[in-house]
């Protein structure tokens, strides 16, 4: 089983790789549309501004569409990773371009009090609130991943939401729904908590 | 990689891809790595290559910092994998360039490092540039204070005269620490042992605490081994 990691040109994805990597597990690093069409697994990557990431997703011919094709059709397993994840979503504050729609549900932006701190950087917590959880479920510890982001999701539905960290709030930091997760921390830049949730992704069966 | 003693003699320690393999296996939550080499060579090029291995080897966020002058550069660095760029000397020589990168790259990735001495005379601390060799006396406390407000959105306080030596923290520098607004304050120099770095995390407003030594050394006096000390609550 390979995982493919959607290269777009947003972030930089050689942790992702590395991680997967020490996992025992193979990956391909991909843009090709034929290449994506033939993956088992897939993991969209994503750093930066959500426009940014919309036009570079887009700018790669029929890439959309084979993404859409594998999860919608083929129904296979995708991992979101931050900007990834978001981008699943039919639109952002963030931005005036669509997202892929995927998940129903906007992405907003955090109104914190402080102007200052308007950005969740650093270390947290992840809450399952006893929901089923595929992805990070048995773990011995508390799970705690790094967070970089403004912005958070907001599922059109309840059921979607996985799990919540509390930054002011309490927003949704894992998402899924059926074959596609989205979550929000960087699993690649928190070790051992991360390797966990690779090692489930990668176990999830296809 | 080095360690040094007062910001002097550095000692070889090792390679820096290695090193930072070994902090991932004991599950390090942050990394910052400083090139002191370059401020040694005038025109000496950032490494990039060396810079984006280790942004793809470590499993935890990464800070890089060594003579960044320009935005451009700090742009760069970040596009590699690296979660945040430090400030030193080029900051003080000009203050304006805190603004123009934090603008370019965002405050939550931009640090601004500080390093400090004790001024005997008046008992305040003192900026110290180029890696700790005097050269300007400014107030260290006006000094942060102007960071943040240029858009630095954490500061990496290093008490030079204790840097190194295992000799303690000095409770003025976690008082200084304590005063700075609204940005996180990593406290650096002189952490002496796991009971000490305790004690100094459980202080009100302190939430993060540098350490060198600690992490290099078995104990002191003791040959290199790099390590990181046993898990705490």
């Amino acid at each position: 089983m390979t995982v493919t990691i959607v290269d777009y040109g947003v972030g930089n994805i050689g942790s992702i790789v590395n991680m997967l990597k020490s996992l025992g597990k193979d990956s391909r690093v991909s843009n090709n549309p034929k290449e994506i069409e033939l993956a088992e697994k897939l993991i969209l990557p994503g750093v930066g501004a959500f426009d940014q990431g919309v036009e570079k997703l887009h700018r790669i011919p029929f890439l959309v569409e084979s993404i859409k094709n594998k999860v919608e059709i083929d129904k296979k397993p995708l991992l979101g990773i931050c900007l990834g994840m978001q981008l699943l979503m039919d639109k952002s504050e963030e931005g005036d371009l669509p997202g892929l729609g995927l998940i129903p549900g906007k992405v907003a932006k955090f109104g914190m009090k402080d102007d200052l701190i308007n950005i969740h950087m650093g270390w947290n917590t992840v809450n399952t609130g006893g929901r089923n959880n595929k992805l990070i479920d048995g773990f011995s510890e508390e799970m705690r991943f790094y967070f970089v982001h403004g912005y958070y999701v907001i599922p059109k539905n309840d059921e979607s939401i996985l799990a919540t960290t509390d930054f002011g709030k309490n927003f949704c930091s894992v998402v899924n729904q059926k074959n596609l997760w989205g979550v929000q921390f960087h699993p690649e830049k928190s070790h051992k908590f991360g390797k966990f949730l690779l090692q489930n992704f990668c176990d999830l069966e296809c | 990689m080095v360690k040094t003693r007062k910001f002097k003699s550095p000692k070889y320690i090792g390679d820096p891809v290695n090193s930072s393999r070994i902090f991932n296996e004991l599950f390090a939550d942050e990394l910052i790595i400083v090139d002191i080499g370059r401020a040694h060579r005038k025109n000496a090029e950032i490494d990039y290559q060396l810079i984006e291995s280790l942004a793809s080897e470590c499993f935890m966020p990464l800070t890089y910092g060594g003579k960044i002058t320009r935005v451009e550069e700090a742009s760069k660095i970040i596009r590699l994998g690296v979660e945040k760029i430090a400030l030193n000397s080029a900051a003080l020589s000009d203050p304006a360039l805190i603004s123009a990168i934090s603008k370019e790259i965002g405050s939550s990735s931009t640090v601004v490092s500080v390093d400090v001495k004790v001024n005997p005379i008046t008992k305040r601390f003192v900026v110290y540039q180029q890696s700790g060799r005097p050269q300007a006396h400014r107030d260290a406390a006006q000094w942060i204070n102007e960071c943040v407000s240029r858009g630095a959105g954490e500061i990496l306080l290093t008490d030079v005269s204790r840097e190194g030596t295992w000799s303690g923290m000095r409770e003025e520098l976690i008082q200084l620490a304590r005063v700075v607004p609204k940005v996180p304050v990593i406290v650096n120099g002189g952490i002496s042992s796991i009971n000490e770095a305790e004690k100094v995390l459980r202080v009100p407003g302190i939430n993060a605490l540098g350490i060198g030594n600690l992490a290099c050394f078995q104990k002191q006096g003791m040959g290199v081994l790099v390590n990181y000390p046993e898990e705490f609550q």
